[in-house]
């Protein structure tokens, strides 16, 4: 075979330019950390990657949600809890003013202590949270419960709908809270129109009144306290979510580290390897470059 | 005496025979890099003697042959085409494959963070914050959409540029291969030789712009087609091809006189812009247009189904597009949602609190849109098969350009020049030719002692 100048020459510049660009690839795998640096390094794993990506920027929104609703379901559950002290000492009250030893001023200490309490339940039921109301349905603008000047309080004013907030792809819990099935239930009254009763009874000495509130009084905390529980399952949910959450992403993260990180050892090793063809094929046709019989002619 | 004086003439023939030969190894040397040149050989023929008892009449140049090698021509002819085309498609579609944004900062990101935002209104449908970032993130969402459609068109506006620049020089070549057949007519063994060089110059340069198919003629003109066998180059005269502006986009379309070629080429660099021009890049682009239409479609359809923070039903939240042709192009939060986002429609009915409508779009994401595949499956999609087109590309460019550099080393093999073995050559005819001078210098020293003879 005749092996003439152009051929050397350009199969000298094609090997030094594939050599170049093979230790370019390398190196830049190397010092970028990625092994996708386009997607035509790896259609198919560029592809995988955006999925995964997705996959977490999902799950950081879960997460996100999660940390929400636990604010708002915490500060739901010490409302409750509050509710439940309140209708306690609703209870305590009035079995203390029921008998026949009670004289008149403390009947009228009860009256007081009952007001003070349907106050402060009042103020338990409007509760807000970042400026919108827990305790009525999804009316989160409006007040659940309203006062009169002299102290009485209004009918519900919000829903029976209760919002929730999804903290995982089949999972939700509740936002917003549905007031009047906590305090009145399925009953003809609710827990305000029974501490008004409760405060004419005591006023009254009326005995067999004082019974009959008590015993709304026994079935409103049963409603406070079945609701408080659902809280706290719902509390316990998110924390299951969170923890599957959290593992779904560090498995996501370990996929796409696996699709589009380099493995640094075979890299570097690739890229060595990459530098010594380089380094060869410049020496290769420098050498080959510089013979020629027209040295030897004299 | 009469042999004296024929060796003396023969011997100066013998000079000028390896003087000539030298030239012509001069000729190879300084034309070491001339592309298209074919290396001469020097020809000798042996001068026969009038009579037996004469030794030879010395020797004769010939004219000088140039090796050439027509069926490795003719070949690379046929490969440098294709070659060239995915070259061509290669380097278009880098540019596409960057117009699509960086992996994690262009369309995925911000699917991702519109239909968060929604996600996170749901948690608070009233708040003023998250309803400002729905309306915020559906901007950049539509403004994502129109920047990858624009960078897309673009790309295929570089295409029709640069197809344009290429069928200029087609027809450049075109009419210098006219010359080159005309000129062949009337030339000598010697320019012959140089014009052919340069018509194998010029089909390499154009095989690199368009495939064609020639007819070699006894002359040495050839007639040069391409497409279904459209004239290119016949004999003396050119028929060029025009690039004519077509709407809609205002393209170039091809004619080769009244005949449109522009779907019967398919190498060279101008068959690689026409694939990327009018298949590849409108491919993207329709995969891009069904996407933003789909999204669209979906947000405003649960967006229509909901009720605002005035308790009013949902308008649309994207302005409505009818067809998705067009889509990624005409994406766009709607005028009202953008001017006032008390009108994003978070609840499934008129209760300020109720999210369901929130809800429902921020799940929207991860939920089969009416084409089929969740939209960051379709934006996937759209960036696999770019990698994937491009890979092809670059991978199919190498294959082929190894195809053509074999053949080009073949053909160099026979038609280059070697510098060892001109210095060979060199050193052959300038021995020679010192040979013959003495040769020469003895018969006229024989021719002295001859007259000193006969003057004594």
């Amino acid at each position: 075979m005749r092996v003439t100048f152009s051929t050397s020459f350009r199969e000298g510049s094609t090997d030094i330019a594939i050599a170049s660009q093979r230790l370019a690839d390398a190196g830049r795998q190397v010092s970028s950390g990625h092994r996708i640096n386009a997607p035509s390094d790896d259609p198919a794993g560029a592809a995988a990657v955006i999925e995964q990506n997705g996959a977490i920027a999902r799950i950081d929104a879960y997460t996100a949600a999660n940390d929400a609703a636990s604010s708002r379901l915490n500060v739901a559950d010490s409302v409750l809890s509050d509710v439940i002290n309140k209708l306690t000492s609703a209870q305590t009250t009035a079995i203390g003013a029921q008998g026949s030893t009670v004289t008149p001023n403390q009947r009228d200490a009860a009256v007081q202590q009952l007001n003070a309490l349907r106050d402060a339940l009042v103020s338990d039921l409007n509760t807000q949270f970042k400026g919108t109301y827990l305790f009525g349905g999804t009316a989160v603008t409006t007040a659940p419960y309203t006062q009169a000047a002299d102290g009485t309080v209004s009918a519900y004013q919000g829903n029976a709908t209760a919002a929730a907030i999804d903290v995982d792809a089949n999972r939700s819990v509740p936002a917003s809270f549905d007031g009047d099935r906590i305090l009145q239930g399925t009953e003809a009254v609710d827990v305000f129109g029974t501490l008004a009763a409760l405060t004419q009874a005591i006023t009254a000495g009326d005995s067999a009144g004082i019974s009959q509130g008590l015993a709304a009084l026994g079935r409103g905390l049963d409603r406070a306290t079945t609701a408080q529980t659902a809280v706290g399952t719902a509390l316990n949910t998110l924390d299951a979510s969170g923890a599957q959450l959290s593992s779904a992403r560090l498995d996501a993260t370990a996929r796409v580290s696996k699709l589009q990180d380099t493995d640094m050892v075979s890299a570097i090793t690739q890229m060595t390897q990459a530098q010594n063809a380089y380094s060869a094929s410049l020496g290769a046709f420098a050498a080959l470059g510089k013979l020629s019989l027209m040295d030897y002619l004299r | 005496m009469s042999f004296l004086l024929g060796s003396l003439s023969s011997a100066a023939r013998a000079l000028e025979a390896q003087s000539y030969a030298l030239e012509v190894t001069g000729q190879n040397l300084a034309n070491i890099n001339t592309p298209g040149y074919a290396r001469r050989t020097p020809n000798f023929a042996e001068v026969p003697p009038p009579d037996p008892l004469t030794a030879g009449g010395g020797v004769t140049a010939t004219a000088a042959s140039a090796q050439r090698a027509p069926l490795l021509e003719a070949r690379l002819w046929h490969e440098q085409p294709a070659a060239s085309q995915q070259g061509a498609i290669a380097d278009n579609l880098s540019v596409v494959e960057t117009a699509l944004g960086p992996a994690g900062a262009s369309i995925d990101q911000q699917l991702g963070d519109f239909f968060g935002s929604f996600s996170a209104l749901a948690q608070d449908p009233t708040s003023q914050p998250a309803r400002f970032e729905v309306a915020a993130r559906g901007q950049s969402l539509a403004q994502a959409f129109n920047a990858v459609n624009a960078n897309l068109t673009s790309a295929q506006s570089d295409a029709d540029t640069q197809l344009r620049a290429a069928v200029g020089q087609v027809n450049v070549l075109a009419a210098q291969l006219a010359s080159i057949n005309g000129s062949l007519a009337g030339a000598g063994d010697a320019a012959g030789d140089a014009l052919r060089d340069q018509q194998s110059n010029a089909l390499a340069s154009l095989s690199q712009l368009i495939d064609f198919s020639v007819i070699h003629h006894e002359d040495g003109s050839v007639d040069v087609s391409i497409g279904n066998g459209r004239g290119l180059v016949i004999a003396g005269n050119t028929y060029a091809l025009t690039a004519t502006s077509t709407a809609p986009q205002g393209f170039a379309a091809l004619s080769s006189g009244d005949a449109p070629v522009t779907t019967e080429i398919s190498g060279g660099s101008i068959g690689g812009l026409l694939r990327v021009r009018d298949a590849l890049i409108p491919g993207y682009r329709n995969s891009l247009d069904q996407l933003a239409y789909g999204v669209a479609t979906a947000v405003n359809t649960a967006h229509q189904a909901g009720y605002d923070l005035n308790g009013n039903p949902g308008g649309a939240f994207f302005a409505p597009l009818a067809t998705s042709a067009g889509a990624a192009a005409a994406i766009g939060v709607s005028a009202a949602v953008a001017g006032d986002n008390k009108l994003i429609a978070a609840g499934g009915t008129a209760t300020p609190g109720d999210n369901q409508t929130a809800r429902t779009i921020g799940n929207l994401g991860a939920a089969p849109l009416a084409s089929g595949g969740t939209p960051l499956n379709g934006w996937s999609t759209l960036v696999y098969q770019v990698g994937s087109d491009l890979a092809g590309a670059q991978q199919e460019q190498a294959s082929r350009g190894d195809v053509v550099a074999q053949l080009q080393n073949l053909r160099d093999q026979v038609s280059g020049v070697s510098m060892d073995e001109e210095a060979a050559a060199m050193m052959k005819f300038q021995r020679a030719y010192e040979a013959n001078a003495r040769f020469f210098s003895a018969v006229n020293t024989s021719f002295d002692t001859l007259i000193n003879m006969v003057g004594v």
